[in-house]
């Protein structure tokens, strides 16, 4: 059973702007997927529907074997729990601490207090950040916050992992040891769906990729890419 | 439970950290305040009304002339005795009916040069009450300028004018309320569109409505609290600076107490004091609740 399965997915904008069209793909699980295109392509759009931020226009969105159009608001919220997002413009809360940021879905989840502690700690101390979990988020430098960001979105071990543009702005260093992170998250089973409109950097993976192009999926690429998905 | 513990900038999901929701335990202690005594106001009204209910709907009162002879007196007497109906008839004697004017007339007044009717007080049985009408066509036979005065006809009226009274007092009850309720709705919109990005988030992240909903709602209702509890005091405070609501309300006095704490020492008092304070809580609660699922709705 596949984490993810888009069916003929489209969306259209407020305004009637056809920002994707009939996309039909299945993320496998333990899956590592590349999503490319150019800036405006529908990466974004096509993650908001997979993280239940946005509704699609069109089409069947089955997540973790679940027709999500048939769910409530709870399992919708349920659902959300169960994956790991880093956002474009990462969205932490400047105001918090670092510890507090990243341990923001564990509380959602309701974990008990000195479990958060131990694995806020944990992970901190895995993305180099240890020393700063006390220090409000804005204080923190650009790529610290990037990092940030990565752990949160992982903290509470989700099946499915969504990063928007993780490795723009950064420099090529950062960007390597950040899918690098990503690949070892994914070896411990959560399946990863990568957003990126560098096509060449993605290329330097041997990871699955889809390509879109003014909302439209055109191809999958990659070396162990096997038969192309586009249904 | 969404809190966030970690290190100097801890901070919980915000309510209070505004002008709006700061503004809200004024208005809700204000209200509070105004309702705590208008309930107050409500049973002190009924009370008044029952006391009164009490000691005329049983009695009546005679008018004879002054200039009426002995022998006819006499004759009245025990015809209002013979009377079905009647349990007692007391002829007020001069002293009684001076005593009784006293506070309308003045002390110096004589009395006695003044053609001031003898009165005679009826207790009748509320069970079985006279034939009014045979009883004044019997008095006009023996004395024909003789008045039957019948209370219950005013009391009517004054049970017609303290219902609209209670109405009224109601009606404050409920603006008060719904005041609190509506400034309840402005303090977490308020919030919400501050803290846009934040509960956004939180959602994103998977926290159920109610979850979020219950954040705001636990400290709307410490507000509520804060500010019921507040309203109520200065409500208390306030009976209490009027000499005890015994004065001001017309409440009973326990057995052995003073007069003045008539009214603060009635356990309707503190019912509805921590009732008001109980209420604005619950309906800052409520509201609360209600405006952030709202606010949630349209959210995936």
């Amino acid at each position: 059973m596949a984490v993810v399965s888009l069916e003929h997915i489209a969306k259209r904008s407020d305004t009637g702007a056809q920002i994707l069209s009939d996309i039909s793909l299945d993320l496998e699980p333990g899956g590592f997927y590349f999503l490319t295109g150019a800036s405006g392509a529908g990466k974004t759009a096509l993650l908001r529907i997979i993280h239940l931020a946005e509704l699609p226009s069109r089409g069947t969105l089955t997540l973790f074997g679940a027709n999500t159009a048939a769910l409530d608001r709870d399992a919708r919220a349920a659902s959300r729990r169960r994956i790991g997002i880093v956002f474009q413009d990462l969205r932490l809360v400047d105001t918090m601490s670092a510890g507090d940021n990243v341990g923001l879905p564990l509380r959602i989840a309701g974990a008990p207090e000195p479990q958060i502690r131990a694995n806020v700690l944990e992970l901190l101390a895995w993305v180099g950040l240890a020393d700063q979990a006390e220090a409000p988020a804005a204080t923190l430098s650009g790529s610290d916050r990037r990092w940030l960001a990565v752990a949160r979105a992982i903290i509470h071990r989700p099946e499915l992992l969504i990063a928007d543009e993780p490795t723009g702005n950064v420099d090529d260093e950062t960007a390597l040891l950040l899918v690098r992170a990503f690949e070892q998250i994914n070896r411990l089973g959560t399946t990863v769906l990568i957003a990126t409109s560098d096509t060449a950097f993605a290329d330097r993976f041997k990871h699955r990729r889809f390509h879109l192009d003014h909302g439209m999926l055109l191809s999958d690429s990659g070396a162990d890419a096997g038969p192309v998905p586009v249904q | 439970m969404i809190g966030f513990r970690f290190g100097a900038a801890r901070r919980d999901l915000p309510l209070g950290h505004d002008e709006a929701a700061r503004f809200l335990p004024w208005v809700v202690a204000l209200m509070v305040y105004v309702a705590g005594l208008g309930g107050i106001g409500l049973i002190a009204l009924d009370e008044t009304v029952r006391a009164a209910e009490r000691s005329l709907a049983t009695s009546l009162t005679l008018q004879v002339p002054p200039d009426t002879s002995k022998a006819r007196m006499e004759t009245v007497l025990a015809l209002l005795g013979q009377t079905k109906g009647i349990q007692s008839a007391n002829l007020l004697d001069p002293k009684e009916l001076a005593r009784l004017l006293e506070p309308w007339l003045g002390p110096k007044v004589p009395l006695d040069e003044l053609p001031v009717p003898r009165l005679i007080d009826l207790q009748i049985d509320p069970a079985g009450p006279p034939d009014l009408a045979a009883l004044r066509q019997q008095l006009a036979s023996v004395v024909p300028e003789a008045r039957l005065d019948d209370h219950r006809p005013w009391l009517a009226g004054a049970r017609a004018a303290a219902r609209r009274g209670e109405s009224v007092l109601a009606l404050v009850i409920a603006a008060a309320l719904g005041l609190i309720a509506l400034s309840t709705v402005f303090a977490v919109r308020a919030t919400l569109r501050a803290e846009r990005s934040v509960v956004e988030l939180v959602h994103l992240l998977g926290a159920a409505d109610a979850a979020i909903a219950r954040r705001f709602t636990m400290r709307a209702l410490t507000l509520g609290l804060i500010g019921g509890i507040a309203g109520a005091a200065a409500a208390f405070l306030t009976l209490a600076a009027l000499g005890g609501a015994g004065s001001v309300v017309q409440l009973a006095a326990p057995p052995g107490a003073p007069d003045t704490v008539a009214g603060i020492a009635d356990w309707r008092v503190w019912g509805i004091l921590a009732g008001a304070a109980l209420a604005a809580g619950l309906v800052v609660m409520v509201s609360a609740r209600l405006t952030v699922r709202r606010w949630l709705a349209p959210l995936p």
